[in-house]
């Protein structure tokens, strides 16, 4: 394990230290570390594994897509869900102590030049924040769904990142109302896209909000994953064009390309 | 300078440490410079005759210290093997033990034959993945399965031949006599423990098989044990696997009397786990006096 001094792009371990963890919703927290490699590297869509304690238990890292890069700060932060044993002792980490990170995985977002409309639930957005941030004019729009009441900081996160977002509440206590697909644009233009990434439910809702064009929708998915570098073959996604890991092969799927399991 | 050299028959490894089939990915950057460090060797991922696409559904669930995996062999064939990976693996240089999927003999014999001429440095013949039906484990769960299985390899190979058993045989130690009676020239004990876990949200098996293999830290005691047994009654060299994550884990596999250890899922916390696992063992063989690990191979047994 090394401090912060891998090449670029090669996957590695690292031991740094805890900027700072803030809690944003009940559930919802933002963890920054100090690793100026991974700063220095990240691009959006890259996601790194932070693992919850040193000793064998959990085992495993958790896979988190990259929030924010500050590479003159060498700062890069991730943004989680609270779901399990290992969010839980992540959510527990404190300034200054120094954590276990694996970083860079997963491919970073496609450059091509398309409109994107990005439309997120709960804490998938914090996914897409780091393209909005380094290509704003790529993003039509952002879309979140959260369920309300307690979300007011998660939401001012986002929207201080992303100008313009527009958040949506299941509870209407705040936002522009109480769902995305009222005003989510059903008819897309020549070059407009949606990236997505969110719980099943509301990635099914989307395919049925563009069964006519699925063409032009895009998931970033989640899957079980073990070592972050190609090596376990665990977090598969089933496609027409066959198995792609999220790790390594691809991490924007066309959603009619996508095999249900 | 302590001496991590170790002989595995004619093989000599520059340290006792090659990770596990299924471990390794076939990434450029895994097969040359600072990731290879502290590795004596690099087992490959499984490789069956023709192209595997593993199976569906989850395939990874975590457990208590350990990790359950239904990956189903997934691989590319060897004809894939050797047109995608094998120069940049060779070229890694490191010995390459190629992981073969035990399937009907003669697509083994023939997966064997293709590999004759690729520079690897032994086949390890996989009589024990627990993920797939109607071969893998079941070559390895009886001695007469096993020894038929080893028997078409030897006809078909060289080179060295290792034979990876599974832990769910109920006579392993029979099984290992059957195998060495056979002609193999090194075995590994063992494969990953079949075990099972519940999907909280559906309350059916996560995995579509319903049953997985178990490595990790929590079946290290399992392995350790086996690997006593075996040791005890076969003159071939074993390769201790199961749950080794540090250098103790490693020296307690040589005390027991293997001359290596595989290690798989430990890379999954520390990519560099040969470097970690090689940078221990000095001041364990000092502990206990050895200034090689062959002097440490099976002292516990003295």
């Amino acid at each position: 394990m090394s401090e912060c001094s891998c090449h670029k792009n090669k996957i590695d371990d690292y031991v740094c230290p805890v900027v700072r963890l803030e809690k944003l919703a009940d559930r919802i927290f933002w963890l920054t570390v100090r690793c100026p490699e991974l700063a220095k590297n990240a691009l959006p869509g890259n996601a790194l594994m932070v693992y919850p304690s040193e000793g064998g238990e959990p085992l495993l890292g958790r896979p988190f897509g990259v929030a924010d890069a500050d590479p003159v700060r060498g700062e890069v932060s991730v943004c989680f869900m609270l779901w399990g044993k290992g969010t839980e002792l992540i959510s527990h980490f404190r300034e200054g102590v120094m954590v276990h990170v694996r970083g860079l995985f997963a491919v970073p977002f496609p450059d091509r030049d398309a409109k994107i409309h990005i439309a997120c639930g709960g804490a998938g957005a914090a996914l897409f924040l780091s393209m909005c941030k380094v290509h704003p004019e790529r993003v039509a729009g952002l879309y979140l769904g959260i369920p309300g009441k307690g979300y007011e900081k998660y939401a001012e996160r986002v929207c201080s990142m992303v100008p313009g977002a527009k958040v949506f509440t299941d509870d209407g206590s705040f936002g522009e109302g109480d769902s995305m697909f009222k005003v989510l644009p059903k008819e897309l233009g020549a070059g407009e896209e949606v990236w997505a990434c969110g719980p099943p439910g509301f990635l099914a809702a989307l395919e049925k909000h563009y069964e006519k064009s699925p063409e032009k929708l895009f998931f970033a998915l989640d899957r079980h994953m073990a070592c972050g570098y190609g090596g376990c073959m665990g977090c598969v996604v089933e496609t027409k064009s066959g198995l792609k890991r999220l790790c390594v092969d691809q991490s924007l799927f066309r959603s009619d390309e996508v095999i249900k399991q | 300078m302590n001496d991590l050299t170790v002989k595995i028959g004619s093989l000599t490894l520059s340290s006792p440490v090659i990770p596990a089939s299924g471990v390794w990915p076939y990434e450029e950057d895994f097969w040359r410079g600072e990731k290879l460090a502290g590795l004596g060797a690099v087992c490959t991922k499984a490789i069956s005759l023709k192209t595997r696409e593993g199976n569906k559904g989850t395939r990874l669930m975590e457990t208590p210290s350990g990790l359950l995996n239904s990956i189903g062999l997934q691989n590319a064939g060897v004809d894939g093997f050797i047109k995608k990976y094998k120069d940049m693996v060779v070229a890694g240089g490191k010995p390459v033990i190629a992981n073969v999927v035990m399937e009907r003999p003669e697509e083994t014999a023939e997966t064997l034959r293709r590999l004759a001429d690729t520079c690897v440095a032994a086949a390890e013949l996989n009589i024990s993945c627990p993920n797939v039906d109607g071969d893998g484990m079941a070559w390895g769960m009886e001695p007469c399965g096993a020894a038929r299985a080893v028997k078409t390899a030897r006809a078909a190979w060289r080179g060295p031949l290792w034979v990876k058993l599974t832990p769910q045989a109920a006579d392993a130690v029979g099984v290992a006599q059957a195998v060495e009676a056979e002609g193999a020239d090194a075995l590994v004990a063992a494969n990953t423990w079949l075990g099972m876990v519940m999907d909280p949200f559906s309350g059916k098996p996560a995995f579509d098989r319903a049953v997985a293999g178990l490595s990790g830290p929590a079946v290290f005691p399992l392995a350790l044990r086996l690997v006593w047994q075996v040791c005890g009654t076969v003159k071939i060299p074993v390769i201790g696997c199961g749950g080794v994550t540090t250098a103790w884990d490693c020296a307690q596999m040589l005390l027991a009397g293997a001359a290596a250890v595989e290690v798989g899922t430990a890379f999954f916390r520390d990519v560099h786990a040969g470097a970690t696992i090689c940078a221990g063992l000095p001041e364990i063989m000092a502990r206990f006096g050895c200034q090689s690990l062959a002097e440490m191979q099976g002292k516990a047994r003295n």
